[in-house]
This record gives structure tokens, sequence and C-alpha cells, in this order.
């Protein structure tokens, strides 16, 4: 090994792309695309020899990242380092240590130092992903289109220890117990013995698998969800290991929890960094779960506390910047902004836990809980005011975000959605197709009649200064469904208030055909008669028809003479004449 | 409807006759007028409202009552309305104020119009209301109807209007300010525009004395004096040229002192 050490290091001291040209020796049996499922025999006797080994926890560490530095954040609160130097390619955390490309080198950092570990000249590839074991490093990285992968393991002093240019694609390798672990072609994860190269064992994993990953000190197989490397590790082909997935929904910007590790990220963060999601695995008796049931869900400015259960939405956060990264914790996440603002969240309610700043804007971020363990976090109020804070957020890019929690919102019976469902949908602030959106869920609400009431009875007022019309058509339409006649004497005022948008008043006027009485007879009387003869558009003049459908219903005998001279008389529009024609036998 | 009345209709209706305006000294034939109303040609309707403002016969406002209470097209009603504030009876009053709530503008503004001329205390009430709505030109018809409605009774309101940009409010508040409220509205000199206030200030200072004090009307001087600007000038200029020869020498004095103050001649 020494020998082949010392063989590799000199090799890339002169340098990576013409000295090691072609496969490592083992390269040719390694990954090979004949291999019969063996039905776990291999995997499991991996397993029995790495058991007992370990992995770092892992620094807890916000990276921050620009084009020409990287500022590594402490998320125990206790002090920051800078590396300054070209950034060519997204780094990433391992352990403790940070793995950079930029300037052509390959640089390895003390993730709690920022000192460099080593460097090497770097691939020609782009990297992919990194794993360490507390004394070596494994990076994968590209090899241009359809020319394979680079697996390099290097220990601390920066000798090469292994060197393996491979044909599939491979996604982020993991170290443990002097065995590399590659996932690779969506399916398989190969088990390398580091010191020879040869490939010990193989598994095949049905769940698109492109991640091996230390989390925590333990190591997991990551694709659609995540699979626990352990005793039934042999079973995974079976589906019979020790696996999680957060539950299925539909969110905005369809969020993944792992990006395809087999495919470079950008340097610089994009939407899909902004459009994430994040959760942590814990072990349970029968295996494994979602820490605290929770998984966390980032949109740009919002961010979501997600049950690991049903997937229904926990609490929701606003930030002022995009959030840029982040991780999930034991006990909550870890989020970072473009402003270089990191926070540490609660779990359970998203309460804010420590606030920390990187100390200026930066262009993408990665973090590593790590060892972290949250607790505490403050009070963060209701749900329903969470969303609507969320959903009332001035910025452009959130609509289908604050679309998706209109909708949760109204999930809720609690009345007081009811209350915000109604500020929402007569707020000037709202945007319009929000505020239709929220009239639309309202409408069709049937719980909190005690607010709805309440709204109908705001009228405007220029002297008080009572801009907000309340959302009489949509309230109409719930009370009228709810048979709440307690709101026929208010329908009954909106008919005679110009204030109120003559949609509301034609909803108006048919919640009254429903909830209408003898009370409510004289303004719906006045109203037809007043505007029998002037109603222009479409909406008036089937306002003034469900009046008339409303008098009838309520006093066929008082409305008869009424409706018969409307009928007959030639100053009543013809819309009008035509939709009362059969309430007066015409 | 008499017989005479139904020919003279059908005869409108079908044009064979046309109604002219009356001279002040004709009578107003009433039965001819109701039935020229219900016709369902709605040009012999307007004809008909036409006669009647112009008759100003008061014994006509049931017509226009009736019609409002009925309903129509919007020519009519403007006409209608319009008519009933010509004839300017207390008792159309009740079959004006629904139309100041009309979805038509032009309505809601022929009828708050309307209201002012028939006066009483639904009309007050109705104006106040006006005063709150969401049409601008609705809210200044409304506060000028409360002056010239003395409506004392809506001074707050009144004052709140004219904090929220109603310029008609301050001549308003000018016919009706007891001299304590006057001096509250003169504090808003500075604050708001001086050509809106002046308004205010007009009214104040060419009401009676026994209405005013001269005490007061000396205060409001000696505000306009210490803006000092060429608009007070100019204002106070245009007051002394119009103060009544017989009023209070002490507010001539008084104006006449302050114009030449502000650099006015």
């Amino acid at each position: 090994m020494k020998n082949l050490a010392r063989r590799l290091t000199t090799c890339a001291a002169l340098s990576f792309a013409i000295a090691c040209g072609g496969n490592s020796a083992f390269g040719d049996k390694a990954f090979s695309q004949n291999w019969q499922n063996d039905g776990g025999e291999s995997i499991a006797a991996v397993y029995e020899r790495v058991q007992h080994a370990s992995m770092p926890t892992g620094t807890a560490i916000a990276l921050g990242i620009t084009k020409s530095e990287l500022t590594g954040l402490m998320l125990n609160g206790k002090g920051k380092w800078k590396y300054t130097g070209p950034v060519d390619e997204r780094p990433v955390i391992t352990g403790d240590v940070v793995v950079t490309v930029g300037g052509g080198q390959l640089t390895a950092l003390d993730a709690k130092s920022g000192q460099p570990l080593w460097k090497l000249p770097a691939p020609k590839g782009q990297l992919l992903g990194a794993g360490d074991d507390g004394s070596l490093t494994a990076m994968s990285f590209t090899m241009g289109a359809g020319q394979g992968s680079q697996i390099l393991v290097v220990d601390r002093g920066g000798s090469i220890v292994q060197k393996m240019d491979v044909e599939p694609r491979v996604g982020t390798p993991a170290l443990l117990g002097g065995v590399l672990f590659v996932p690779w072609s969506a399916q398989y994860v190969t088990a390398i013995d580091v010191e020879s190269g040869k490939e010990i064992g193989r598994m095949l994993v049905r769940s698109q698998v492109s991640h091996a990953l230390n989390i925590g000190g333990s190591l997991y197989l990551g694709g659609r969800g995540l699979l626990r490397f352990d005793q039934r590790a042999s079973k995974a082909s079976e589906h019979l290991g020790s696996s999680v997935l957060l539950p299925e929904r539909e969110l905005p910007g369809k969020p993944m929890w792992l990006h395809d590790g087999s495919m470079a990220q950008t340097e610089l963060a994009t939407a899909k960094d902004k459009i994430r999601l994040y959760a942590r695995p814990a072990s349970t008796e029968s295996g494994i779960s979602i820490e605290g049931n929770r998984y966390m869900a980032t949109y740009f400015r919002v961010v979501l506390g997600m049950s690991a259960v049903d997937g229904a939405v926990a609490w929701a956060k606003t930030t002022e910047m995009d959030v840029l990264g982040g991780d999930a914790a034991s006990g909550g996440f870890v989020i970072c902004d473009v402003g270089g603002g990191v926070r540490v969240l609660e779990g359970k309610r998203g309460g804010e836990t420590l606030k920390l700043n990187i100390g200026h804007d930066i262009d993408a971020c990665i973090v590593q809980a790590g060892d972290l363990r949250i607790q505490g976090g403050g009070d963060t109020g209701p749900l329903s005011q969470q969303m609507e804070n969320a959903i009332l957020l001035e910025a452009s890019q959130m609509v289908t975000m604050q679309r998706f929690l209109l909708r949760e919102l109204a999930t809720r019976e609690d009345p007081e959605v009811t209350k915000t469902l109604i500020r929402l949908a007569s707020s000037p602030r709202t945007p319009p197709m929000l505020r239709d959106d929220a009239s639309g869920l309202l409408a069709a609400r049937r719980h909190g009649a005690e607010h709805m009431l309440a709204a109908l009875e705001s009228r405007y007022d220029y002297l008080e200064g009572v801009t907000r019309i309340p959302p009489v058509g949509a309230l109409a339409d719930a009370l009228a469904a709810m048979k709440e006649y307690k709101a026929a004497s208010l329908l009954a005022e909106h008919l005679g208030d110009p204030a109120t948008p003559i949609k509301d008043v034609l909803r108006a006027a048919r919640a009254l055909i429903k909830l209408g009485s003898s009370e409510e007879y004289p303004a719906l009387q006045l109203f037809f008669s007043i505007h029998r003869g002037t109603a222009s558009d479409e909406d008036s003049v089937e306002a003034v028809i469900a009046a008339a459908q409303a008098m009838a219903k309520i006093n066929p005998a008082l409305s008869g003479p009424v409706l018969k001279a409307a009928a007959k008389d030639s100053q009543t529009v013809a819309g009008v004449k035509n939709g009362i024609a059969s309430l007066t036998g015409g | 409807m008499s017989y005479r009345s139904l020919v003279l209709a059908t005869a409108i209706a079908c044009g064979a006759l046309t109604l002219t305006p009356l001279s002040a000294k004709e009578a107003l034939d009433i039965e001819a007028m109701e039935s020229a109303l219900r016709s369902q040609d709605q040009e012999a309707v307007l004809k008909a409202l036409k006669t009647i403002r112009k008759s100003k016969e008061p014994k006509a406002a049931p017509l226009l009552d009736s019609l409002l209470n009925r309903g129509g097209s919007a020519p009519v009603l403007k006409a209608a309305l319009k008519a009933a504030g010509k004839l300017g009876q207390r008792s159309s009053t009740h079959a004006v104020g629904p139309y100041a709530r009309h979805r038509m503008p032009e309505i809601r503004r022929a009828a708050v119009q309307a209201l002012i001329r028939t006066g009483g205390p639904e009309a007050v009430q109705i104006l106040q209301l006006a005063l709150r709505s969401n049409d601008g030109r609705v809210r200044g018809i409304a506060a000028t109807g409360l002056g010239s409605l003395a409506a004392h009774e809506s001074i707050d309101d009144l004052m709140t209007a004219f904090d929220h940009g109603v310029a008609e409010a301050a001549a308003a508040i000018g016919q009706l300010c007891l001299p304590e409220e006057c001096e509250d509205f003169a504090e808003r000199v500075g604050q708001a525009h001086f050509d809106v206030m002046t308004g205010g200030f007009d009214q104040i200072l060419f009401r009676p004395t026994k209405e005013m004090p001269d005490a007061q009307k000396l205060r409001i001087i000696g505000r306009v004096r210490e803006l000092g600007t060429s608009e007070a000038a100019a204002f106070l200029g245009d007051v002394l040229e119009r103060w009544p020869s017989d009023w209070s020498k002490k507010v001539k004095q008084a104006l006449q002192s302050a114009t030449k103050a502000t650099g006015g001649s």
C-alpha cells in the first residue's frame, strides 16, 4: 500500500492528466456491467467487515461561497474562517473536510479552521462529491459527456492512495472502514477495498441511488430516499432495507431532497438550490424514520416545516432574502441566505434558536449540520398567521408558493382561518391572483360563520378610513350554503351600497333567494325598482332578476303587481324583462 | 284618470300633441302630467318632466315621487331627480333619497343635488351618509349641501371630510361653524392648501355679525395676514373689495392693514 501510495503521489506530482492515464489496475473488474445479483451475499460480507468502523460525525458548519473565497461559519457560533482563492466549482463538505476546486487546484481544507490539508492538481472533470472517514478523502469527478468518471482517494498528507477511471457515471462516494462505497447507474452501490482497489461487494438499490453519505457518523445511501447501511443492507434489493422516504406531495417548484449525485452542480446557486427539501434520518427500533417527524421545504424566501407523516405544513417562515442552502440537524434545521444570514431553527415549530452571519453576500451556500443538536426556539405564533405572512410576502416569484399556502390554509377547519381568508380576500396588499384564490376558497368554506357575519357588517366609510370592502360575494355564497339566516339583513344592506361591486351584489341577491325573509323584502323591492330600468351590464341585469326572484319567493302577493308592472314597462331593460317573465307568468 | 287626461296622454304619446314649457302664469294640468309620466313613450315622459320642472308647480311633486318610487330608465330618472330638485318639496326627499345610493354615478349625483333642494332632516341624514361615499363627487356635493341646509350637527363630519381632502367641506364649515369651531378650522392654515381654506374663510368673514362676531373675523384676518404670502394678499384684497360699506369698520380697517402688510394694494 505504501508503495502504491508513493507511486501515485509521484504520479500526481507530475501531472494527473498525463502520467496516470487509463484505468487503474482494478478498473476493469470493478463496476462490471455483467454482475449477477448475488442476493446480498457480497454486501453482507462488507457489512460484517465495516460494522464497527466509524466516521466523524462532521463539523457543524455553514460554508458561504463566492467566486473568490470561502467562508466557514461554525454553527455553534464559535468563530468563522476565510479561505481566499478562486472557486471554480461547487465545493463539498464531508466530515471535517471541505473540498474545493479553483485555479487548477484541488484543495482540501480543515472544516474547523479553514487551513489547507493538501493541494493537488485538479482533475479535468468536475467535482461530483466527496466522502471522508477521518483519515482518507474520496472524491468523484466527471470525465466529460459519455466518458465515465474518475475516483480519487487521498490521505491527509495529500498522497493519492487510489485513483480509478471508471466507465459508468458515479455519484457521491463515502469511505468507511477502508471500504469505498460508490453509487452508480442509479441502482448500484459498489464497495471497493481501498487498499487493493478491488470490488468486494455490490448491492442493488432500486431508488435512483446516487449518494453515499455520512450523516452524523452513519453511512446512508441516498436517491429518492435514504437507505441506512446496516445489517439489512443485503436485503435492499428486496425493499427490505432500513429505508425512509418523504411523503409524496406536490410542492411548488417540485423540490428534491437529494440532487442527482452523478451530475455536477454549478458553482453558483441556482433556483434548484433555493427550492429544496431537507430531512435527517433517525434510528428507530424497527429501522429508520425522519428526525422529529419533520422535513423542511425551501422556496426562495419561504421556508416550510412539513410533517414527515402526512406532508402537512407544520410551520411557515419567511426570510428577507432567498434561501440558498441548508441542512437538517438533530432537533431542527439550518438555513443560509443570499445575504450570508444563517439561522438555526427548531424543528417542531420553526422557532429561531440562533442567528448568525457569514458577513457578506454569497453566491452559494452549503451547510453540514454534523453533530449540531438544536434545542429551544421561541413562540412562532399561530400557523394561520405564519401562512398569512408568507402569503402576503411582496415578491413576484413567490406567487406559486403563496397559492399553495393559501390552498393549504383553507384545508384547516379552524375558524381563525376564515378570518385570515377574509383579510386576504379584501386586502389591497394581496396580489390580485391570490385575492381571487382567497375569495374562491372563502366561498367554498363551511366554517367560521361568525367571522363571515362580522365581515359583512363592514361598509366603505370614507370618513372613517374604511376603504377595504369585504368579499361580499364569496361570503354570500358560503353563508347561503351554510343556511346562515342571520346573514340575510346584512346582505340586503349590501344591495343598497354602491361601493359593493356589482358582481358581489349579484351573489348577495342570489343568497337572499335562499336566506331572505319579509324583513329583507323592502330592500329587495327598492333595489329592483330603482335599477330595473338602468341595469346596463350582464351582472347588473342578473342582480336585478335575482332580487325579483327573492321578492317573488318571500312575498308573491306583494311582489306580483310590482313585477307585472315592471314587465310591461317599456323603461324596464329587455334583459330584466326576459328574466322576470317566468315570475310574472309572461 | 279622466277621459280628458287619457286622450291627452295618448296624444302626447303618439306625438300628436307637443308639450311645451308653460309660462309662469299658466296652470299645470296635473292629470295630463300624470298620464304623460305613465306613458310607454320615453320621449313623452321626458317632455312631461321638463314641463313640470319649468312650472315649478309644487302640486306636481307627488307625480315625481310616484315615478321615482316606480323606477325608470336612466334619462327619465335623471330628469325626474332634476325636476324634484327644482320643485324643492320636502315631501320628495323620501322618494329621492334612495337614489343617492344608486349604482349609476350620474344618477346618485343628481339625487344628492336634488336633496339639497328638497331638504329636511331626512335629507340631512342622507347627505351625512353621502359624505362617507366612495364617490368623490358625491362627497363634494354632500358637503356643499350640508352647508346649504345649515346642518350644524354635521360640523364634525365636515371637519373630518375636509381633513380627508373634501375641499367643498371648507365652504360648508365656513357657513356652519360657531366661533370656536371656526377657530379650529382656521388652525389648519399651513397644513391645508390656502386656496382651499379661503372657501371657508370667505364664508366666515361674510357672515352677519349676529352670527359671527367681529372678534372672530379679526382673528381669521390675523391668521391670514401672518401667512404673508402673495396668495394671502390677493385673498385679503378681494375680501376688502367686496366688503359692504355699511359693515364693520373695524373689520374693514383690519382688512386694509393686512392687505397692505402682505404686499397687496
